[in-house]
């Protein structure tokens, strides 16, 4: 019941929140993870991230509905564990955007897990550089805390529902500029086999923070995660 | 639109394709109170307090179904487990390895500085069964004479180059019955 609130509440200020921004768009999300382990210590995983515009609103003009692309990512990761719950990674990034040229982003990043009673929380720190065709290169920090709760027991068993919200905090540095990020997402997933969970759950990001012109989007996200 | 499109064509046809590998499913289900069979409640409250508060579970899979009830008292965790015939299976205490006697303590390091490259202990539960009143006794008192201990632990072992997360059964004297590898769902809805 709780969760259920706070989800409303959540989504009544978002209504607030979008509203007084400059540029605010939004709409589909769907995203998918293909990992395979290649031996006990060394993964690849391959990720599709794909978002949808289904409305777009700025200063200048009406509330538009149309449906536009705005972005697709391809990524790839390597990582090695170094632990049963601690794993390193390194990653590219090639981006598909619709108004601007496509971009290379290359990731490192250290992922956490933290096994709690009836809860999972992961911690991931992750550094990246994305190198444009006709900007400077963009250079980022970012702290995500995720938390991962079943809905059913204390532990997440196969078939299970669970809820999972995250609060991501990214700090970028572009030429002499510099802004923060934030993301917040909560879903609803489902374990659906040892090996495979799907998520249906909204994605809030604000950018834009320090430099001018604030941007706020949201999502309706599905993701599929799968190991092979 | 040809993006969506193709996004959805990629994304379902793999998921149903990976969901038809069978799992032999057991669930652990959080259950109200009220559809707790009346011996197990009342078996609970003579091993705690009244007051104490309980949550209760199910462990179900195709063949059997278990009733399990968990509290806290005085900060430690308890889990009760129950045999289908509603008898007490045996109890579950959270400790922490420095509360555990000598012998135990150096049974169990031994074990894991003679199997292990390096390791880390995640979980301990002490496992008590017995005679229902030495249970009570137990609970109510502290006194574990005369119940058959041993050790639940969950630990990290490093083998060669790669960490295995276990859970090992030990005997009183820290000698291995059994231990299973654990397999974690997958993580990287957390990690990506």
């Amino acid at each position: 019941m709780h969760r259920i609130s706070i989800t409303i509440i959540f989504l009544f200020w978002c209504t607030g929140v979008l509203a007084q921004s400059e540029v605010v768009y939004g709409g589909f999300f769907p995203e998918m993870a293909i990992s395979k382990n290649l031996n006990t210590n060394y993964t690849a995983t391959f990720k599709l991230e794909s978002q949808h515009g289904q409305f777009y609103d700025d200063e200048s003009t009406d509330t538009n509905y149309d449906y536009f692309h705005d972005r697709t990512d391809l990524q790839g990761f390597l990582s090695r564990n170094l632990g049963a719950f601690v794993k390193v990674a390194v990653g590219y990034q090639y981006r598909l955007e619709e108004t601007d040229p496509n971009n290379h982003r290359s990731i490192q990043q250290i992922a956490v897990i933290q096994r709690l009673f009836g809860l999972r929380l992961g911690h991931r720190l992750r550094l990246d550089q994305t190198f444009f065709e006709n900007e400077k290169n963009q250079y980022r920090i970012r702290y995500r805390l995720s938390s991962e709760i079943p809905l059913q027991g204390t532990n997440l068993d196969v078939s299970e529902y669970y809820f999972i919200a995250s609060e991501e905090i990214i700090y970028g540095v572009q030429a002499d500029e510099d802004d923060i990020e934030n993301r917040f997402t909560m879903a609803i997933g489902n374990l659906v086999s040892k090996k495979i969970k799907m998520e249906l759950g909204l994605d809030y990001r604000t950018d834009r923070i320090i430099s001018p012109g604030d941007r706020q989007r949201i999502w309706l996200k599905f993701g599929a995660f799968l190991t092979l | 639109m040809k993006f969506l499109t193709l996004t959805l064509v990629l994304v379902f046809p793999t998921v149903l394709w990976a969901q038809q590998e069978s799992d032999k499913i057991e669930i652990e289900e959080r259950i109200s109170e009220k559809e707790v069979p009346a011996i197990l409640k009342k078996r609970v409250t003579e091993l705690f307090a009244k007051s104490t508060k309980i949550k209760w579970y199910q462990e179900k899979n195709e063949s059997y179904q278990n009733y399990e009830a968990k509290l806290v008292k005085d900060k430690r965790r308890y889990s009760i487990e129950f045999d289908t015939l509603f008898n007490v299976k045996d109890i579950e205490v959270e400790y922490d390895m420095n509360e555990l006697p000598d012998e135990s303590r150096k049974g169990i390091t031994g074990y894991f500085e003679s199997n292990f490259d390096s390791y880390k202990i995640r979980r301990i539960q002490l496992q008590l069964s017995g005679d229902f009143e030495r249970l009570i006794n137990y609970c109510k008192n502290g006194l574990i004479d005369q119940l058959k201990i041993r050790y639940e632990i969950e630990f990290e072992g490093k083998e060669g180059d790669s960490f295995i997360y276990y859970e090992g059964l030990f005997e009183k004297s820290g000698s291995l019955v059994n231990k299973r590898h654990i397999v974690l769902s997958t993580s990287d809805n957390i990690s990506y």
